[in-house]
């Protein structure tokens, strides 16, 4: 490998340190399932390096964007081979916190993670998308509008109906 | 978005993959770097390429920058003075979007977003002089108007260094944005869309005041880690100028607790008020009564302080009594003939998506 070729793949690899979680969570609350999760992540990065090996989406701009466009992709053409719609309900997922040597605060954690896993699984899949998106992921609208192929106020619209939705929810809950 | 429900999507950060196997596959990853190599020569960036847009974009931004330079065109000269629905709005959007990311300084970048903001209620000022206008252009419409207030709020929050600055922008813009807010209740009352305009409207305002309120807390807080440094005199200002604020939250309050009140006899006389309501009121009431005695002794800070608490519990209050409403609404239109409840889906708003 040449000197330039060092760099690109060194790059990458900082890509992929920075956006592994976060495009397995993506996946992951598209798909309720860990290990298709897993492999479906492992694939994207393939996937990425294979368009910017070959030039073919000649200087990604947004780079972050793209990989969450190539993502959804794959669980799209998944669900197509596989020919349904993922079957669990999110809060019965499963999931892996980053360690932490704090075992109470893990506990806490866990069950304020499962709680909104709780209250996600009643959104429908695209608000689920687009509210993990913008405030787990923290993405901009435009990138977000970017990856859902959608223009940047439909998102704005759809984000502020989620939010509404979400809330519902919450109080429904609370009383319950 | 409450702060605890934003946390709680903050926490979903911590799930993660398996350390062990995202370690295996870094090292896979790597392994087929070096067997498959870059084949082409990474395209030169431009100093036109800005990060945050695609190509098409960055190419629209560049001539947009170029003609706002120049300021010479009919184009971007005639978007300026488009409305909502219109075929030059996207573009006026879109200039707006490149001064706002041209902008290095925060408190321009600030300022900006508030200009912006008041121009989308000014927009609002003239689309609503027709009778009818489509739903989507008004939702649009407010949803602009608050996300470029909640930038500019950001922008408060990730900027210590020109916080005050910013808060003080914050505080002027959201009370005009509250004058114009209610200049457009009045010119709406008879029109169709009233009804639905109504709730934007409140809702908007709500927004501007939450806005107002927090920008003026993070005053007090920095000044107060300050006032070992204050004269007499700063404290004096200081202190004068909450009193009319303070007085005209507690007005504000006042005639909402009698409203909510008014509300809450409406709601008993079909069913119980939910005792978490009924709580918050007395709350509410409870508070405003101390503001107004803070008031009083010449403490204004102390009585806006208590004046705003009051205003949250109101408007928990008045939400819990909504929702209530709401769901009681629902269950009675599922009654059936024999008196009996039926459970019957409620369609959401997106199922045809």
């Amino acid at each position: 490998m040449n000197t330039v070729q060092q760099r690109q793949s060194q790059e990458f690899t900082n890509l992929y340190d920075t956006h592994v979680d976060a495009i397995y969570r993506f996946i992951l609350f598209k798909t309720s399932n860990q290990t298709l999760a897993w492999d479906l992540t492992q694939e994207c990065f393939l996937k990425m390096w294979q368009y910017i090996r070959t030039g073919e989406k000649d200087a990604i701009v947004n780079k972050k964007a793209f990989i969450y466009t190539i993502a959804r992709n794959l669980v799209i053409d998944h669900w197509r081979q596989k020919d349904k719609a993922a079957t669990v309900d999110l809060e019965e997922v499963a999931f892996t916190i980053a360690d932490s040597n704090d075992l109470h605060a893990n506990t806490v954690l866990a069950d304020d993670i499962r709680n909104m896993m709780k209250l996600l699984d009643k959104l429908p899949v695209h608000h689920r998308e687009i509210l993990t998106l913008r405030y787990t992921e923290e993405l901009s609208f435009d990138e977000i509008a970017g990856v859902l192929g959608k223009n940047t106020v439909s998102v704005r619209v759809e984000a502020h109906r989620a939010i509404k939705k979400l809330k519902q929810i919450a109080q429904q809950t609370k009383r319950a | 978005m409450k702060k605890q429900l934003r946390n709680t999507f903050k926490n979903l950060k911590y799930i993660a993959p398996d350390a062990t196997q995202k370690n295996m596959f870094r090292v896979h990853l790597q392994e087929t770097m070096n067997a498959y190599p870059m084949l082409a020569e990474p395209a030169k960036s431009s100093i036109f390429r800005l990060s945050y847009l695609s190509a098409h974009q960055s190419a629209l931004a560049v001539i947009l920058i170029v003609l706002i330079l120049i300021n010479s065109t009919g184009v971007t000269f005639a978007s300026q003075s488009a409305l909502p629905g219109e075929v030059l709005y996207p573009v006026k959007l879109a200039t707006e979007k490149v001064r706002i990311g041209i902008t290095i300084n925060p408190t321009e970048k600030a300022k900006l977003h508030l200009a912006f903001a008041s121009r989308r209620l000014q927009e609002l000022q003239e689309i609503t002089n027709v009778d009818t206008i489509p739903n989507t252009t008004i939702e649009t419409a407010f949803i602009n108007y608050k996300t470029q207030l909640e930038e500019s709020h950001t922008l408060l929050n990730q900027n210590p260094e020109v916080t005050n600055s910013i808060a003080v922008l914050i505080d002027n813009a959201t009370t005009e944005n509250r004058k114009s807010i209610k200049s457009l209740s009045e010119k709406t009352r008879n029109k169709s869309f009233a009804a639905s305009f109504r709730t934007y409207l409140e809702d908007a305002d709500e927004h501007a005041e939450s806005k107002n309120e927090e920008a003026n807390l993070t005053l007090l807080n920095a000044s107060s880690t300050q006032d070992s440094f204050a004269t007499t005199t700063d404290s004096f200002i200081k202190e004068n100028r909450y009193k009319e604020k303070s007085h005209n939250k507690i007005e504000s309050v006042k005639t909402r607790i009698r409203e909510i009140e008014d509300a809450k006899i409406h709601s008993e006389k079909q069913e119980s008020v939910n005792p978490e309501a009924i709580q918050k009121i007395e709350q509410a009431k409870y508070d405003i009564e101390d503001a107004e005695n803070k008031l009083e002794q010449g403490l204004f800070i102390d009585s806006f302080k208590t004046s705003v608490r009051a205003r949250q519990n109101m408007q928990d209050a008045k939400h819990i009594i909504e929702y209530e409403r709401e769901r009681n609404e629902k269950l009675r239109e599922s009654k059936n003939e024999n008196g009996r409840y039926e459970i019957k889906s409620i369609k959401r708003e997106d199922d045809d998506d």
